[in-house]
């Protein structure tokens, strides 16, 4: 592959990665409002994405756009969290699906941060032996999404794929 | 982005790799920590909350029965103590050897007999008004408390009071009747345990709610010392009016004046559609 398409395929793989873990993460928000802060956030990434592959000339990987993707795919992740821990559910996290997406792109993002934003920093005799770093978070994620499916599976089978939200806590007349 | 690309590789990049990636796994690890703690804290305590509702539920319920059986306790008391032997002198007056006896006497049997029946009837109406008073009935809470409260007043022991400002549109019968329970509980509690010099009780209309409060210079209770007594075993009375409350989605608060000198009583009701 010549640098130009290699650039290219960073650039279709990183962007991929990146409206797939949103995606994910989202889906199951059912919030316009989220859905539309993430759009307009996601459109000047995007530009910015574009300018790094005309402008710039990285040794090995776009490690500037992944680095600023990951931090926000961090912050979406913080406030997935977020919403978990203020919502009434009575469903424990373990037995949420989006539980599992949310951890197993949080380990994976954050466990290969560091390399991808030095790779191009190293020496390609450096690079090699430690590829094995993304290999074990890509590993790890996949195994938390093997979890997330499964969990997801058995919910529809019962039929409850949403989490179920406790009742309204009763009128109290004496607060 | 252009200081790191502007660095130069050096040989402990791949310490700062390797410690980078621990590091993120750890704080990645703590934050699920974090989250499953918090949420099997936050279950725990939505359990516990969820328990003692039931127990308070419970308790209103246990408080509502028994309030039930000592009513008619005192109904069978009243029918079988006082209307009973009433009922059966009037038959003795009117035996079978009245007959035999001379005018005089039958005469006088008689309208002893007459007597005691007339005694028997007020004796039941006395009941059956206790149970649902007719002026409450008839002419609506404000003349039913006006009247309770005259009764009071008349009775020379206390001076009461009440004043209703705008009472224009009168609340639905049934919720009228709770209405005039709880205020009976109230006065009744004011009358056994506080002994006031006064009592007075003011209704109004504010923000589209019912309000009435009760006033009073006696001993007196306020809200903490209202929420203790109805989760405790004592205060029926109090507990029973917490029923009642939930049942015409009311409140109550118990608290003392700013002067500290009267107790006030304020029960919000929301305000329904016009009494058809």
């Amino acid at each position: 592959m010549d640098h130009l398409a290699e650039k290219q395929y960073y650039f279709v793989y990183t962007l991929l990665e990146y409206v797939t873990f949103t995606y994910l993460l989202f889906q199951n928000m059912n919030s316009r409002t989220v859905a539309r802060v993430v759009a307009i956030i996601s459109i000047p990434l995007l530009v910015f994405q574009i300018l790094y592959l005309v402008y710039a000339q990285p040794k090995l990987l776009d490690s500037v756009p992944i680095g600023v993707y990951t931090l926000f795919m961090l912050g979406y992740i913080f406030y997935y969290f977020y919403r978990v821990l203020m919502s009434q559910v009575s469903v424990p996290l373990y037995k949420q699906y989006t539980f599992w997406i949310a951890i197993g792109i949080l380990t994976y993002l954050s466990g290969t941060f560091f390399f991808y934003i030095l790779i191009n920093h190293m020496p390609k005799s450096q690079i090699r032996p430690y590829w094995f770093i993304t290999y074990i978070f890509d590993i790890i994620k996949n195994l938390l999404f093997v979890v997330a499916v499964v969990i997801f599976t058995r919910s529809m089978q019962n039929g409850s794929n949403k989490p179920v939200t406790n009742h309204k806590t009763p009128f109290l007349d004496f607060n | 982005m252009f200081l790191l690309q502007a660095t130069q590789p050096t040989t402990g990049i791949p310490f700062v790799l390797i410690i980078g990636a621990l590091g993120m796994v750890v704080l990645t690890a703590s934050i699920i920590l974090l989250l499953v703690l918090h949420q099997r804290k936050v279950s725990r305590f939505n359990a516990r909350m969820q328990e003692m509702e039931k127990e308070q539920q419970r308790m209103l319920l246990n408080a509502s029965i028994k309030l039930q059986e000592e009513e008619r306790q005192r109904l069978a008391a009243d029918l079988h103590d006082d209307a009973g032997p009433m009922l059966a002198t009037a038959r003795l007056y009117l035996n079978e050897n009245l007959v035999n006896q001379d005018k005089a006497t039958q005469l006088q049997s008689v309208y002893q007999a007459r007597q005691i029946i007339d005694d028997t009837i007020q004796l039941i109406r006395n009941i059956s008004h206790s149970l649902m008073p007719p002026t409450l009935k008839n002419f609506g809470l404000e003349s039913a408390i006006n009247d309770l409260f005259q009764k009071i007043s008349g009775s020379g022991s206390m001076n009461a009071s009440s004043r209703f400002h705008d009472y224009r549109e009168r609340l639905k019968t049934e919720k009228e009747l709770v209405v005039f329970r709880i205020v009976q509980e109230l006065v009744s509690n004011i009358l056994k345990h506080s002994s006031s010099s006064f009592i007075h009780l003011t209704q109004n209309i504010h923000e589209n709610k019912f309000f009435l409060r009760i006033h009073h210079d006696g001993r007196g209770i306020i809200q903490s010392d209202f929420e203790k007594l109805t989760k405790s075993n004592i205060g029926l009375g109090l507990k029973n009016i917490t029923s009642r409350l939930r049942l015409i989605k009311g409140k109550i608060l118990f608290e003392k004046d700013i002067s500290q000198t009267y107790y006030k009583v304020t029960i919000e009701l929301p305000k329904d559609e016009p009494y058809q």
